[in-house]
């Protein structure tokens, strides 16, 4: 079975590779030539797992092309651009648009496009005139867990206009590649699938950081609750009700701006989707208010900040907690900033913003210590420092420290949900 | 850094917060117009025209005259001719901030936490007023408007001895009895007059525009409240509970976006707020 993948951004890039290592011969396309030197440069994401290695080896069976006549004796073309956000954190499917366009107008009519990127409920119908075996399938990519998501997905949701109809043969032999359940629906509810999923994934981190902020003040362990939570069966054990700062990273928030949008549109109450938003905005700033807490007490001269990737496994900083208190505080503090995997972006010249390269280096003689990514590798250095009973407050929302690890009550830990100060 | 461009104008110049600005504006060095209602009366006829052959192109607004808290249409109204004085005395020049001192009434008398995102749901007539003063002033074309969104303030000057530290504090000092209502349960943000003005004229300095809401961000009970103030006092003060307290509502800001703004603005702590106060009162009674 030949597969065109078209779109070789993260979505793109992965779920080809997955395709390929289940076993398809893969035609890895995009009519932007520069993004198809970056693919065979190997130039990609290093916190994905896997992906660059694949790229820098030979492999007969993976071809990466921006001519779009290697198309043409593909079995299928599934359109996988990652959607864009645009300034607001809003949807903007405009390239995927354009995509659909273009090979609506150079694919033979009988190759199924299956569109896999971000889209909003009612694309799919709205763009079937263009090509009439047009489908839809959910991706459910998690950042840093790119082709292990795309290789072993727990299940393939798929939106079709005519669910009597059954799937083309080529488009059944890829998900059959899953050997995982099939849910075919219409496009609506498929489509819907998506920002359902990520709407219930955020009620759940909504839950969970409201309640960890109100069990740091009253002397409780969010922890401890969170761990019983996990055994109720209603509940489930991986269930999102780890508290963090707020909810991250921008595909989470997109579709509940999404949701938030459709339903006022079509008189729908959107208030749920308002509070959460509202809600992860607050937690986000739960290092400014920690912070200012700390600095009633004394003076604050210099903070360490590890990490600037939103989250582990990621080059993006988009939404991050880090870039967030270089901003703020750079003018006012010596800040020492550490990342391994994302450069510190360039500062105005009256910054006070400097970086490091490695974590102990930051730390060293900081009043505060910020862990804004919890990076793994951060855990042995943490523990490290705190070996030298430094005065220090360690501000660790992600809870990354041991406080075993703490020898003196100098070294001072303050946990997001874990109150430091028990009854 | 602290100069400032051209003059400050304040209106409402011996108010509470329009003569802490003035104060603070002077010990900058800045070039500063206080106006008072004797000066120039906002609420008559010709306000509006004496105003424009007062103000220069370049000159920076501090619109602080109001009548407060409005506390029924005849108040409301007042308030709104003060504001279209203004609104329309700035036609015709070139000025280069308006910073309109509001309140956070805005945003109604509702438990929670507040933050400049916060819908405004004024439910007194002083909210109705102060928002009712902003959107006047929103419709001015400006380089820059600043809305600054108040706490409940305390400090030496405020006229109103509203309940809460200023009364508190008189009450200890003249008789050493502080009295609270029921329980005191009820949890404000009381922001010091001195940060209050200490923002406006950061926000002039960097000309920030938008919505800025000036609080403490630590909020306190009046029992607890009225207890630094007994335990700043003198000897012997003490607090007398009297009736009940109606049902408490639970008022706490989010100060993220101050901190964000001016990362160096520290906002004084109840505590020494409460012994600033004290001190500067029993300084002047005794000078």
């Amino acid at each position: 079975m030949r597969i065109a993948f078209a779109g070789l951004t993260h979505l793109g890039v992965c779920m080809s590779i997955g395709a390929h290592e289940s076993g398809a011969d893969v035609v890895a396309f995009d009519p932007d030539t520069s993004r198809v030197e970056d693919i065979r440069r190997a130039d990609f994401d290093a916190a994905e797992p896997g992906v660059v290695d694949f790229l820098r080896g030979s492999h007969p069976a993976y071809h990466v092309t921006d001519d779009v006549k290697d198309l043409l004796d593909a079995d299928m073309v599934m359109i996988a651009l990652d959607t864009r956000l645009d300034e607001s954190g809003e949807n903007n499917d405009s390239e995927v648009v354009h995509l659909l366009n273009y090979l609506a107008a150079h694919v033979p009519k009988h190759i199924p496009i299956v569109v896999a990127s971000q889209v909003r409920p009612g694309f799919s119908r709205r763009h079937r005139d263009l090509y009439p075996e047009l489908y839809y399938l959910m991706e459910t990519l998690i950042f840093g867990r790119g082709l292990e998501r795309t290789m072993h997905p727990e299940r393939y949701i798929v939106g079709v206009a005519d669910t009597s109809k059954v799937l083309p043969a080529a488009f059944k032999q890829y998900l059959d590649m899953g050997k995982c359940p099939i849910h075919v629906m219409s496009y609506e509810s498929a489509e819907l699938t998506k920002l359902a999923a990520n709407f219930v994934l955020s009620a759940n981190i909504t839950a969970a950081n409201s309640l960890a902020d109100l069990a740091q003040r009253i002397g409780a362990n969010w922890e401890h609750i969170e761990a019983a939570l996990r055994q109720d069966e209603r509940i489930g054990a991986k269930s999102y009700i780890s508290a963090g700062l707020g909810i991250g990273g921008a595909n989470l928030t997109r579709d509940l701006h999404g949701i938030k949008e459709m339903a006022d549109r079509l008189g729908v109450d959107s208030s749920l989707a308002s509070t959460m938003l509202g809600h992860s905005a607050y937690m986000r700033n739960w290092m400014l208010r920690e912070i200012n807490k700390l600095r009633r007490d004394r003076p604050i001269g210099s903070m360490a900040i590890l990490g600037l990737a939103y989250k582990p496994g990621t080059q993006s900083m988009r939404g991050g907690a880090g870039i967030d208190l270089v901003e703020t505080f750079e003018l006012c503090m010596d800040l020492r900033v550490h990342d391994h995997a994302v450069p510190m972006p360039p500062r105005p010249r009256e910054s006070r913003a400097t970086a490091v390269k490695s974590a102990g280096t930051a730390m060293l003689g900081c009043d505060i210590v910020a862990i804004t990514t919890p990076w793994p590798e951060y855990s042995p250095a943490l523990q490290k420092y705190l070996s030298t009973a430094p005065t220090v407050a360690i501000l660790d929302p992600f809870r990354i420290i041991d406080h075993s690890w703490v020898l003196t009550s100098a070294s001072r830990v303050i946990q997001l949900g874990i109150s430091d100060e028990q009854p | 850094m602290n100069n400032l461009d051209g003059r400050l104008v304040v209106l409402g110049a011996t108010g509470f917060v329009g003569g802490h600005v003035l104060s603070r504006a002077r010990e900058l060095g800045w070039e500063v117009l206080g106006l008072s209602s004797k000066d120039l009366d906002l609420t008559s006829p010709g306000g509006a025209e004496m105003l424009s052959a007062i103000l220069r192109d370049g000159d920076t607004i501090v619109h602080g005259a109001a009548t407060v808290p409005a506390r029924n249409a005849l108040e409301l109204i007042q308030n709104l001719q003060m504001t279209q004085s203004l609104v329309d005395g700035v036609v015709g020049h070139e000025i280069a901030q308006l910073v309109v001192v509001s309140s956070d009434a805005v945003y109604g008398g509702e438990s929670g936490v507040i933050t400049e995102v916060s819908a405004c749901s004024p439910d007194s007539m002083h909210g109705i007023m102060s928002l009712a003063r902003e959107m006047m002033c929103l419709e001015v074309k400006l380089p820059v408007l600043t809305i600054v969104r108040p706490a409940p303030i305390y400090g030496v000057g405020d006229p109103h001895k509203s309940y809460g530290p200023n009364r508190f504090i008189r009450q200890m000092i003249e008789s050493g009895e502080i009295t609270l209502f029921g329980q005191g349960a009820a949890i404000r943000d009381h922001v010091f007059i001195g940060d209050v003005a200490n923002v406006i004229v950061r926000a002039i300095m960097a000309r920030e525009s938008g919505v800025i809401n000036i609080a403490s961000g630590q909020s306190i009970s009046f029992a607890e409240m009225a207890e630094l103030v007994c335990q700043s006092g003198s000897d012997g003060s003490h607090v007398a509970v009297v009736g009940s307290e109606s049902l408490p509502t639970f008022r706490n800001y989010d100060i993220s976006n101050l901190v964000k703004m001016f990362p160096d603005f520290d906002p004084v702590s109840p505590a020494v707020g409460v012994r600033q106060v004290i001190s500067e009162i029993e300084g002047s009674d005794h000078g």
